[in-house]
């Protein structure tokens, strides 16, 4: 025991640190591949939401984040162009439908730099949303929500506080976790 | 008439002055611009500055920065409109606080060890040699290393 | 029949991975056993997987040139819009067949290696030839079980996918399989290190050897630097040639570590001094080769570079490279004891001292680049958070260390072994001393005020002066010496200390690309405007007109080019047509940028968006001084390559080599 103390005492320092090396590189390395290297945090998730004033893509008036507050909600960002907005595109369909019945929570979207047309046809496709779309032509809404890979979903309480924020399609067990956090039944 | 005529230079020089100035300022402020453009990154891309990036976030963080600019926004008050809707992930120059002040730190720490190491060991090594050959004979430093074999 | 053609390639890879685990056994039984003819077998191998490899990479290009898309990776990146230059090279655009590139380097470097040193490196050898055989295992484990570019499909896809657009130019020809060979060549000094240090010898025999491969690599893998850095300066169109990527760093890496080794090697061929430290060089930059390809290939971090991403492969290449460390390190770590120097630093003022300072440098700025581009990933881990390490921070902490390294360059070569008398100094430093009050005088004239800027410039006039005053007092002291005319003074001289010239004209070229660097990347002038037909705007003293736009196809793609005709003090001098392309294939837009280069600089000119009135967006750079960084490369190759010429093969003896290795036929 003393004899190992000895030797560890005697070992110089250099070893120490190149021993370390040895450790903590391929550590650190392997902990950085169960990460996802462009996912950034969203910035807002517990503050309030971001004013936004957008007209509507279909109809007259507009989408404003003002007359929303008070009551739980939910901000769908889409595009025409994204293509796995596609595959959370009957989930979103089901989710306004749901929220037009329970109504414990409004539901909007906003389309994100995007044509008019191309969206417009994209809805006909696809089917169109229960529920209304702003336009946000030039994604000045999309980069004050902080906005970074397409879809981003928000979830709103009814103080006007952004409790979760999901990123990539929707699933199932996404809304019914994040719907919990702003108080809305699913 | 020299009073008209006074004037009338006068406000050509101006116009000229003023012509000049807008012109230099427009020269500053796109510097500016670019400068600042060059320490953001396009949070939808791999690893590029909203300068060089062609992505259309990029280009409307662009015309957000060029607005602010010209609103008379300083770079720190930019710089923090955007950090606060992406985060520090968003400066390609790390912030100086937290986690970013230790990667600032970082080179100067290398630096004191590197340097400190070479410190200890040339007086040690040098320590150890003299004892044992104080006189040993200077060589010149240039010719004859040139002249001989040039086995350098 | 082509089919099996591609079949029979498979499956000679497969015959080169059993091989090498064969070769691996064989030459360490070979140790133990006093057995020449299992070390023969071993090196058999090596040979033999160099016609393996060779074939199984003929029957990849083969596919690519004749269209077979039942190749997987033929559909993946190629298609009949293609032009064939870029078929043939396709082999080397993604991920699979780029390691199969690597692969085919490490096994034909690993024969020449055996055959030149199988005789003069008999005890060596086992050891030697078990490290490359057992890194070319690893390299053909993950290429048959992970990265198989030999997959076919059925049914075969009519139309294949297209080459990425940004890589069919002429820069993907040369960059990737020079830089490749840069980092693979550092395998060869590697297997060499751990011979010495499993036999705990590194005497000089082992310096010569080292010294000869990482020359080699140092200069391949300086000029697949340079030629990277080129491609993305007239491909990429973002008017600068480095952005301090993460992949880009992982390419600086090893070349910093590369360039302090090279110059620790001399210390140790000179006078036996830091032999433990080359042995963890050697170690460290073939470790950083590795880390480079790790993060390129495993989707660790974000890259402009990177390839397609699977954690599987991140996976098998950090358990690999997790190998290696240890294997390399660990030995360092029991044995560097029995390597230590028999030499010792006298004097502050000496060539070693220097070295060490250089090293000192060169190693604070690999460490500092290695520190910022794994930073964020070490962040997320502890905290969770998010940063960015990018350029302007490399920029700013990387650039002074540099610049002490540049004015190390000009004295350090000056100053003689052992001892110098520190007033020698003075009388050997006039010229230099000289040319840096000049350099400072004429910046603060120009009214450059900003101190790194001024710092930058006299580090590299000091160096340049101090290289060349080197060179010339050589010169110069041969010709009063022997009385011959100064051209055949200098020729000689150059050709009998091919060694110190060779080292003296790549610092010429370092400090040329110093230049370029400095000049370019703090002079440049960039503009941004909107021009309509007949519209103009000056850069840099041109005045540059746009005529109109035009369409501008050409094979897989379709192209729309601005002309705009260029004219200084009402001269018209040329026409540049930047073009935007979009590549139907992968539906994917380029840009293609002019360039109109001269001494003092290059005009840049890259085409954006079109407006209304047949209008258009253009970008346009002064880069002034650029070409000399490319410049500077021609000459810091031509110095490598002088030196490398000095490097000869130490022939042992026959007699003794025999006397010392018994059992080893001196064949």
């Amino acid at each position: 025991m003393t004899a190992l103390a000895a030797k560890m005492r005697d070992t110089p320092r250099w070893k120490w640190l190149l021993g370390g090396a040895v450790v903590a590189i391929p550590l650190l390395l392997g902990i950085g591949l169960t990460k996802d290297p462009s996912f950034i945090p969203s910035m807002i998730v517990g503050h309030e939401i971001p004013a936004f004033e957008l007209s509507k893509l279909s109809g007259e008036g507009q989408v404003a984040s003002s007359v929303l507050v008070g009551k739980p909600f939910v901000v769908n960002f889409w595009a025409s162009w994204c293509v796995s907005c596609r595959e959370e595109h009957p989930i979103l369909i089901a989710l306004g439908e749901q929220a037009a019945h329970s109504g414990s929570f409004t539901m909007v979207g906003i389309n994100y730099r995007d044509g008019r047309s191309a969206a417009l046809s994209y809805l006909d496709r696809h089917g169109r949303f229960p529920y209304p779309s702003g336009v946000d032509g030039r994604g000045r809404t999309g980069i004050d929500f902080g906005v970074y890979g397409m879809p981003e979903t928000y979830f709103v309480d009814a103080g006007g506080i952004v409790r979760a924020r999901h990123v990539g399609p929707l699933t199932r067990e996404a809304i019914v976790k994040n719907l919990a956090l702003i108080g809305a039944q699913p | 008439m020299t009073r008209l005529f006074a004037m009338l230079i006068a406000s050509l020089l101006l116009a000229v002055a003023a012509q000049a100035a807008s012109f230099r300022t427009e020269a500053e402020q796109e510097t500016t611009v670019r400068a600042i453009a060059a320490k953001l990154r396009c949070p939808v891309c791999q690893s590029e500055n909203i300068l060089d990036s062609q992505s259309g976030t990029a280009k409307e963080m662009m015309t957000i920065l060029r607005e602010q600019l010209a609103q008379g926004r300083s770079e720190a008050e930019i710089v923090e409109f955007f950090r606060s809707r992406y985060g520090d992930y968003v400066m390609l120059s790390p912030p100086a606080s937290g986690y970013g002040g230790l990667v600032w730190a970082a080179p100067l720490l290398l630096l004191l060890a590197g340097g400190g190491a070479y410190l200890l060991l040339l007086r040690r090594s040098t320590r150890a040699s003299g004892a044992l050959d104080a006189a040993a004979p200077e060589r010149s430093p240039l010719t004859e290393q040139h002249l001989k074999g040039l086995e350098l | 029949m082509v089919d099996s053609l591609i079949k029979l390639g498979q499956l000679a890879v497969c015959l080169a991975l059993v091989l090498s685990v064969y070769a691996v056994v064989q030459a360490v039984l070979s140790v133990t056993g006093h057995a020449p003819a299992r070390l023969r077998a071993a090196r058999n191998v090596l040979y033999a997987n160099v016609a393996l490899v060779s074939f199984g990479c003929a029957t990849l290009i083969w596919s690519f040139a004749t269209l077979d898309f039942s190749v997987a990776y033929v559909a993946a990146n190629g298609s009949s819009q293609l032009p064939m230059i870029y078929r043939l090279t396709a082999m080397w655009g993604a991920h699979e067949g780029s390691l199969m590139l690597w692969l085919w380097y490490l096994t034909v470097l690993s024969a020449i290696a055996a055959w030149l040193h199988f005789r003069d490196h008999p005890l060596s050898m086992p050891w030697v030839i078990a490290t490359l055989a057992a890194v070319q295992f690893g390299f053909l484990a993950f290429i048959v079980f992970l990265s198989n570019p030999f997959l076919t499909m059925t049914p075969p896809l009519t139309e294949g996918q297209d080459l990425n657009p940004l890589l069919q130019d002429p820069g993907l020809v040369f960059h990737p399989p020079v830089l490749y060979l840069g980092y693979v060549g550092f395998a060869i000094p590697f297997a060499f290190a751990l011979a010495s240090l499993i036999r705990t010898q590194a005497g000089t025999e082992w310096v010569k050897v080292v010294r000869g491969w990482t020359l080699f690599a140092w200069t391949m893998l300086t000029s697949g630097i340079l030629m990277g850095g080129f491609w993305a300066y007239y491909e990429l169109g973002w008017g600068g040639y480095w952005g301090w990527d993460p992949v880009e760093n992982a390419s600086l890496m090893p070349w910093l570590t590369g360039t302090a080794l090279l110059h620790s090697m001399m210390a140790q061929d000179k006078r036996g001094l830091f032999r433990t430290w080359n042995v963890f060089l050697v170690v460290t930059t073939f470790l950083l080769t590795l880390i480079g390809t790790f993060l390129v290939r495993s989707g660790v971090l974000t890259s402009v570079h990177a390839f397609a991403v699977d954690p599987g492969r991140g996976a098998y290449m950090l358990g690999f490279l997790t190998m290696v460390m240890l294997v390399g390190y660990g030995l360092i770590l029991l044995r560097s004891e029995r390597l230590s120097a028999d030499a010792l630093v006298e004097s502050a003022w000496s060539r070693e001292s220097a070295i060490l300072g250089n090293n000192v440098l060169l190693l604070v700025a690999a460490a500092t680049v290695f520190v910022g581009t794994l930073y964020p990933l070490f962040v997320e881990a502890v905290s969770g958070e998010r940063l960015s390490v990018g350029a302007p921070y490399f920029n700013k902490v990387v650039v002074p260390l540099m610049l002490a390294v540049v004015f190390l360059l000009g004295i350090g070569p000056s100053i003689p072994w052992r001892r110098m008398n520190p007033h020698r100094f003075k009388t050997g430093f006039r010229i230099p001393a000289a040319a840096l009050v000049l350099a400072l005088a004429v910046t603060l004239a120009f009214g450059v005020r900003d101190v790194l800027t001024i710092v930058a410039i006299l580090a590299v006039s000091f160096a340049a002066a101090a290289t060349l005053a080197d060179v010339v007092t050589g010169i110069r002291a041969r010709q009063r010496t022997t009385g011959e005319p100064l051209w055949r003074a200098a020729a000689r001289s150059i050709l009998i200390g091919r060694q110190r010239y060779g080292g003296l004209i790549v610092h010429l070229g370092i400090a040329l690309i110093g230049a370029g660097i400095i000049a370019s990347g703090l002079f440049q002038t960039a503009i941004t405007v909107s021009l309509k037909p007949g519209d103009s705007f000056e850069l840099a003293g041109n005045v540059v007109t746009l005529r109109g736009v035009e369409d501008a196809d050409g094979p897989g793609y379709s192209g729309r080019a601005a002309i705009l005709s260029i004219s200084r003090d009402g001269v018209p001098l040329t026409e540049m047509r930047p073009q935007k392309r979009f590549y139907r294939v992968r539906s994917m837009a380029t840009t293609e940028i002019a360039i109109r280069s001269s001494l003092a600089g290059d005009l840049y000119m890259v085409a954006g968006d079109e407006t209304a009135q047949g209008g258009i967006v253009i970008r346009g750079y002064w880069n002034p001084l650029v070409n000399w960084i490319w410049a500077g490369w021609f000459v810091v190759a031509f110095g490598a390559l002088l030196s490398l010429s000095s490097v000869r093969r130490k022939r042992a003896p026959r007699a003794v080599s025999a006397a010392g290795i018994e059992g080893v036929p001196a064949e």
